[in-house]
């Protein structure tokens, strides 16, 4: 059909601007980050810059020790805590989702007034050094991150209006608990939603790095987050109580390093993005066809 | 009962993690002294409060948390909405998994990474924008609030879109096909089918995304405000929200009872708001209303 | 989200008030049994000192804090626990650790964290405690007073460097292509016009190197109040012409901040200064080392032209552009702090006391471990060890102006000779602010410094560097200075200034 060829190329032409979009500042990123500093400083930003250097990563793997255990732990942090997450997640959105259950107007209240009131940082620094995960790798998995009430709501909204009820009828008819229910019926058909959410999951684990700051004070436990941003932190406050110092100033990275320690941060979730797509895009596809 | 046994540790860890620190919302009504710590403190009423509302600049501030937020929302929305039907109607399964991972890439960048890299197109001295396409009539862009609203919103969306992207793609994942092909049969046209079919049944995973965000109306993202703008003074009456000023006003004088208090107040108007929406919504259509 | 609801919420967080108190008291215990880990096990009456200082960075400290507590155990009979704060950690981590009551019994404090610090009752009075601190008063003098708020004694000052007039660093292989002498210059801030030959300067700059930057960096004149006034805390009311007048002032409608502004505005529309400069963050010594960059205005201390050349690589001019003041803020930019956390505050006291007056204790902090991070030249100066370089050395903070008593350190190799007596003698001739030894107490008018803070923050930056025409937007900065409570601020400074002069 003719007007769906057109339509197919409008949708590739304009999806191809958008992911350009998407993509070329992040280039920018990687070739500023490898572009000499001091062309840097003279030519201005550029993709085509005029002379290269590796300098700026040099200086970040001259701590590649710290670094690669750096990694390790994100990586172990993000597996354990998105799993976790995911599962504590799912396991309350789902009863929320089913038809007249008990009191699920003031649970739902409950998680959701979460979303808005909070007491502040100090208190939560409290609870969870009270709680010894201090210098763990529990301190990345546990306080702030591992589920939201907006993941819970989104996934709730998700069971509650695509999995239609009948199935779940039939399967009390068949004499299934609760449980497998969740496990055979819930689950599967909430893929969709729960690899998006888990990506965000994923994502945040990897990117955050305020519970290292909070939370770690041995330099072994800190994870790749933590330890760039320490870097990047320095840099900048250096340059601002300067008045105050004069030969604490004399190495600092600049531009360019700035923008490799950026990109290293992200780097893996580049090289893994294909994998976690491939996921990704088997749920989307197990939802359509379920149809 | 088994219901609410899938429940628990996910109600558990709510508690620990968010409801037991809210003591600490106390704190906005005490003039903190270590020594006392912050239940022994005096309370000082509604003292900690003032000093928002005393600044003259409190329309400004307030002005442009609550458009921006209305602005980010709406446009958030359309677009991603508009590139999850696009990238779902796609057929090629290669590029379709490529816009879609496409759309995430700036998500898993920092604010901070973000403000080099708009630094970098931006820069008045080495910028690419000025240096290159503008270079007959340069702009002042760190000085000349004109272009903010729209830079703001662009990289806001820029950032932000592909989330929302993706809970849209799963909501669509479900749709049945048959209704696609009945209305083929009827006669309708891609546009009638999206029209008919799509939107409509999009419509629960945008109450629940729009209830979501309007609670948080009163805040900002800091990271956005601060860091992207450069904290250039005279762009202050565009870029300035709720955050930023406590921020800029907390540096001198800091102490924990006036960011409670803030908030306190941040949350409780968004609450507000939520339970407005939320009661016309349950109103409009009880099975897609929150609680 | 009815009755039931409610309840809930209302058990929550009675609930919640219940474990908090329960928990602050294990939070208490964590901190202090590091402490205990990092020492041996079998003296456990010997009290250990938590001192929280600040470093370049964490976790290598743990030999250095060896050596220095065999030093403590057998002078002081007490233990050390050493707290390395970074730059990041300062503004973050300090403040949730002090406000969590973690047992810290010293932190060193920057001056402009004091007035929130005392207000929230982190900070012990030292003058409750003089009896222990003989050592420290011998040390500082005079400048004890530095680190008195009202009748607080909040803090020590460092032992560093006490003035610190500003410059402008020129780069000297072009200086001389245009045909410059030092001597060419006498800039003052007697007479304004003659700032002006820094722009006939610029003017020719740019002429002959088309290519290149005349001026740059993240300062410049008005922004650097320490330099030409005393800004008795925290610049709103000064007291104008290097602090020898009596009466507090608004700089902001002073003729030389008006003055300031108008020069650089000229240097911003003739294209001398950076299009960028007003939002840059970087400094200007690291835009001079990328080649492109004339000149750049600094703070400067006695050795700086070393300094700046180790920096930049270039072999700079200095103009300076200031003359020498000494003020409170001067001498008490960073303080050594007694916290209420502290489990034994004589202990804590005894402690300070001697850290200003040991050598070792002070050369430990900022060089590591002898023989290992450093050692003792031909010189008498301290260099890395054989085999050891920047990169590889364990331990090296090289921040001897934020330890009690760097004139104790030893010097680092390729310094000048006696270089802590002409430290000590670069101040000798500077000018005495009339409120020296005053420190403000701003915590009647918190509310009207924290507006004054949000105003200055818009317009400071735009202003001081030209990139906003500066008639007009002065105007608009002093009128939301004065909206926002400015002559409230500088009345109650002037009485406190007034009562502590009568007091003297």
């Amino acid at each position: 059909m003719i007007e769906n060829r057109a339509q197919q190329w409008t949708f590739h032409l304009i999806l191809a601007l958008v992911s350009l979009a998407m993509v070329l500042p992040l280039a920018l990123l990687l070739i500023s980050s490898i572009t000499d500093e001091n062309t840097l400083v003279s030519d201005g930003y550029s993709y085509f810059p005029a002379k290269l250097s590796l300098g700026a990563y040099e200086y970040i793997t001259s701590n590649s020790s710290t670094i690669f255990k750096a990694y390790g732990i994100t990586v172990v942090a993000t597996l354990i805590g998105t799993f976790l997450g995911l599962l504590v997640t799912a396991l309350i959105s789902y009863p929320l989702s089913v038809k007249g259950l008990p009191g699920k107007g003031p649970i739902t209240f409950f998680i959701f007034f979460t979303m808005l009131f909070n007491g502040g940082l100090v208190p939560s620094y409290m609870m969870w050094t009270g709680l010894g995960v201090v210098n763990t790798i529990w301190a990345y998995i546990f306080p702030f991150l591992l589920t939201n009430a907006f993941n819970i709501i989104l996934i709730r909204s998700y069971f509650a209006s695509n999995i239609p009820e009948e199935l779940y009828e039939s399967a009390k008819i068949d004499g299934a608990g609760y449980f497998r229910i969740f496990f055979s019926l819930a689950l599967p058909l909430g893929k969709p939603i729960l690899v998006t959410i888990g990506l965000f999951s994923c994502l945040n684990y990897w990117n955050d790095w305020q519970n290292g700051l909070y939370f770690i004070t041995d330099p072994s436990m800190l994870s790749i987050q933590a330890v760039l941003n320490k870097m990047n932190q320095n840099i900048q406050a250096v340059l601002s109580y300067t008045s105050m110092s004069s030969s604490a100033t004399a190495q600092i990275p600049q531009v360019s390093i700035r923008m490799a320690i950026a990109f290293v941060a992200i780097l893996p979730i580049l090289i893994l993005y294909p994998f976690l797509q491939k996921y990704f895009a088997d749920g989307i596809m197990q939802g359509a066809v379920k149809g | 009962m088994p219901l609410y046994l899938m429940m628990l540790p996910c109600a558990a860890y709510l508690i620990l993690n968010n409801y037991v620190p809210m003591a600490g919302i106390v704190a906005a009504f005490k003039s903190y002294k270590a020594t006392e710590g912050i239940f022994g403190s005096p309370w000082v009423g509604f003292d900690n409060f003032n000093y928002l509302f005393k600044s003259n600049d409190i329309n400004i501030i307030i002005r442009n948390t609550l458009l921006y937020n209305v602005a980010f929302i709406v446009i958030n929305n359309v677009v991603g909405i508009a590139l999850a039907i696009m990238i779902t109607e796609i057929k090629h399964k290669a590029l379709r998994k490529w816009y879609q991972s496409s759309v995430l890439l700036p998500f898993t960048m920092s604010m901070v990474v973000i403000s080099y890299v708009v630094f970098a197109f931006l820069s008045q001295q080495n910028g690419m924008l000025n240096n290159g396409i503008l270079k007959s009539h340069p702009v002042a862009w760190y000085s000349d609030p004109t272009w903010w609203p729209l830079i703001l919103i662009i990289v806001n969306c820029w950032k932000y879109v592909g989330y929302g992207t993706l809970i849209y793609i799963a909501g669509l994942s479900v749709i049945d096909r048959s209704l696609y092909e009945a209305g083929a049969i009827d006669g309708a046209g891609k546009w009638k089918q999206i029209v008919h079919i799509t939107l409509p049944s999009l419509v629960p995973s945008m109450i629940t995304l729009f209830l979501l965000s309007i609670g948080r109306i009163c805040y900002s993202d800091f990271g956005l405000f601060y860091l992207v703008p450069q904290n250039s003074g005279t762009l202050f009456n565009v870029t300035a929200t709720i955050d930023t000023y406590v921020y800029g006003a907390l540096m001198s004088a800091g102490g924990i009872g006036r960011s409670a208090a803030t908030g306190l107040l941040q949350a409780v108007v968004g609450f507000v708001l939520v339970l407005v929406a939320n009661a016309l919504v349950r109103r409009l259509s009880s099975k897609d209303a929150m609680f | 989200m009815s009755k039931k609801a409610l309840t809930l919420m209302a058990t929550g967080i009675l609930a919640a008030g219940t474990i908090l108190a329960g928990c602050s008291k294990d939070g208490n215990n964590s901190a202090s049994e590091s402490g205990a880990a990092a020492s041996s096990s079998s003296e456990a009456e010997m009290y250990t000192v938590n001192f929280a200082y600040h470093a370049p960075k964490e976790g290598n400290q743990a030999a250095v804090n060896e050596k220095i507590n065999e030093l403590t155990m057998k002078e002081l009979n007490m233990k050390v626990n050493l707290i390395p704060i970074t730059w990041d950690t300062y503004n973050s981590k300090m403040s949730l650790m002090l406000t969590a009551g973690e047992p810290i019994d010293i932190a060193f404090a920057f001056a402009f964290s004091l007035p929130s610090f005392m207000d929230q009752g982190f900070i012990v009075d030292a003058s409750d405690y003089t009896e222990y601190t003989k050592g420290i008063y011998e040390v500082l003098g005079d400048d004890v007073n530095a680190g008195y708020i009202g009748d607080t004694l909040a803090g020590f000052p460092m032992m560093n460097v006490r003035a610190t007039p500003s410059g402008l660093f020129v780069r000297k292989d072009l200086f001389e292509q245009l045909g410059y002498k030092e001597s060419d210059f006498s800039v003052t801030t007697d007479d304004m016009s003659s700032f002006n030959q820094i722009t006939e300067m610029f003017a020719k700059a740019k002429e002959a190197f088309p290519d290149i930057t005349p001026f740059d960096g993240y300062r410049t004149f008005a922004l650097n109040t320490i330099t030409y006034v005393d800004g008795v805390g925290d610049n709103f009311g000064v007291l104008e012409n290097y602090g020898q007048s009596d009466q507090i002032a608004n700089w902001y409608e002073s003729e030389q901040f008006k003055q300031f502004a108008l020069l650089n505005r000229e240097w911003y529309t003739k294209g001398y200064s950076s299009k960028d400069i007003a939002v840059s963050t970087e400094l200007g010594q690291a835009k001079m080392k990328a080649g492109k960059t004339f000149s750049f205005f600094a703070s400067y201390g006695a050795n700086a032209l070393t300094d700046v050349k180790s920096q930049t690589g270039y072999d700079t001019v200095l103009i300076p552009v200031s003359s020498k003041m000494k003020s409170t803020t001067s001498v008490n930019g960073a303080l050594n702090v007694v916290l209420n956390t502290s489990k034994n505050k004589e202990k804590a006291f005894e402690f300070l006391n001697w850290a200003y007056q040991s050598k070792e204790f002070n050369d430990l902090l900022n060089w590591g471990v002898p023989g290992v991070d450093w050692v003792v030249d031909e010189n008498g100066q301290a260099a890395y060890p054989e085999g050891v370089t920047a990169a590889t050395v364990n331990y090296h903070s090289d921040y001897g102006f934020i330890y009690p008593n760097q004139y104790l350190m030893t010097p680092w190799a390729g310094s000048p000779d006696n270089i802590w007596e002409r430290y000590k003698t670069f101040g000798d001739d500077a000018l005495v602010s009339k409120a020296y030894g005053f420190t403000f107490d701003s915590s009647s008018v918190a509310m009207e410094e924290s507006q004054l803070a949000a105003v200055l923050a818009k317009y400071e930056n735009a202003i001081s560097f030209g990139t906003v025409e500066p008639e007009s937007f002065i105007k608009k900065l002093n009128d939301e200075l004065y909206d926002a409570g400015l002559q409230k601020v500088m009345d109650e400074k002037q009485r406190q200034l007034d009562e502590w002069q009568a007091a003297q």
